[in-house]
């Protein structure tokens, strides 16, 4: 990919992303609903050559959190982790079957999901909603789906 | 220099983090900037403004009259109620004044607010509504249903306004019992069941199962007497204070569609 195809495909990804992140849904999906920042963030890591890609999960996650009203740093931090996970297995990613890669996508939403909750309980305590919990499951369900919708944006 | 380039972002995240969770000192940081994702909640919002918009245009002429003769029947008969209210409000000064009161209502202004449809929800409970700062609205400013209290504005751009429910685990309320006035301080519960529950009330207080709690107006942030919850559950444990009450809000905040943002005069 080049720079300029890079770039806008970020752009595009980012704005999806953001608008998806916002649309309201009852609360129970809402609240296991897969971490949509991340896993349309890991469509652009295992395509991207860019150096700079916990630079802008930190601005990715900055945004996130503003939008959302999150403490500031909270899904910076952890869209950076969970991209951590993703960058390291990178070269295997890529050429995976769509099992292999759901199973990475589970472990870097997981990885994500932690960094949240310890953030949370750092600050208000074992006060969350239990079904968060299965927000990583879902993410490891609607990856092929993303993959596939991606794809078509891509192109 | 592969760990640096991780290390670095993961560092200022955490110093933001903290400098955002401890301190206030990104405050002013985060509202101007929030005004850049206007677009973005407008984009979330635009399926119910078209919704809103047929549903006006599609009306019919007949349906609007109709509409029009009830909504004069009812003023009608608010205003009627709207009598013995005053002579209520009137009654309830004097008396306030006589025991030289805290719980005086003062003179609030309201401004009416629309919820809109983007999601804010994952760790907390709070919703975003269509009056910004330009219409006026300002932080720790409360929201008001027609039942109760809704919760309290906690962030504002000039278009929208997030407000944190008053079930959410960050917020507190100072409330009293209606029933015999013990007074405590609620906390909402994050679990899927929701609810909040009442601390520092002492475990000799007189609470049964559907008590209601309104605003004790203790810190002059909540106007005194709105409904906020209705005991669900209580329970004396032996070596403690307190009692350990759970509420469920008295506002079903899947139905409020309306809420009035309040502040003094």
């Amino acid at each position: 990919m080049t720079e300029k195809n890079d770039n806008l495909l970020l752009l595009k990804i980012s704005l999806i992303a953001l608008i998806v992140s916002a649309i309201s849904l009852p609360q129970f999906v809402e609240i296991i609903s897969p971490f949509w920042i991340l896993i349309f963030y890991i469509y652009w890591l295992i395509y991207s050559e860019n150096k700079a890609a916990y630079i802008i999960a930190l601005l990715l996650g900055l945004i996130l959190d503003l939008s959302q009203g999150d403490i500031l740093g909270q899904n910076a931090l952890a869209l950076i982790l969970g991209s951590a996970v993703i960058l390291r297995v990178k070269k295997s990613f890529y050429v995976s079957n769509i099992t292999t890669q759901q199973i990475y996508v589970f472990i870097a939403s997981f990885v994500y999901l932690v960094a949240l909750l310890i953030i949370q309980i750092a600050m208000s305590g074992i006060n969350f909603d239990w079904l968060i919990l299965f927000a990583p499951l879902t993410s490891f369900i609607i990856w092929p789906f993303v993959r596939f919708l991606l794809a078509k944006l891509k192109h | 220099m592969r760990l640096l380039k991780l290390l670095l972002p993961l560092l200022i995240a955490m110093a933001l983090i903290v400098l955002d969770a401890r301190f206030s000192y990104l405050n002013s940081f985060r509202s101007s900037l929030s005004t850049l994702f206007t677009p973005i909640y407008f984009v979330v919002d635009l399926p119910s403004h078209i919704v809103e918009w047929v549903s006006d245009k599609g009306s019919e002429k007949a349906k609007l009259i109709s509409e029009n003769e009830q909504l004069r029947n009812e003023m009608i008969e608010l205003k009627v109620k709207l009598q013995t209210y005053n002579n209520l409000v009137l009654e309830n000064q004097k008396i306030n004044l006589m025991l030289n009161s805290s719980y005086a209502l003062p003179n609030y202004k309201a401004k009416l607010a629309q919820i809109k449809s983007i999601s804010q929800t994952r760790l907390k409970k709070q919703i975003v509504i269509n009056k910004g700062s330009n219409d006026g609205i300002r932080k720790l400013q409360v929201a008001l249903s027609s039942d109760g209290v809704v919760g309290q504005v906690v962030q504002t751009n000039p278009f929208y306004s997030t407000v944190r429910l008053v079930n959410d685990p960050t917020l507190h309320v100072p409330v009293k019992s209606l029933k015999n006035g013990y007074r405590g301080i609620t906390k909402g519960v994050a679990t899927s069941k929701g609810g909040m529950i009442v601390e520092f009330l002492p475990i000799d207080s007189s609470v049964n199962i559907g008590d209601i709690f309104v605003t004790s107006g203790i810190g002059s942030m909540y106007p005194s007497g709105y409904p906020v919850g209705r005991v669900v559950e209580f329970e004396k444990y032996a070596n403690t204070e307190f009692l350990s009450i759970k509420l469920e809000p008295i506002v079903d905040m899947n139905q409020v569609e309306y809420m009035l943002i309040i502040s003094k005069k």
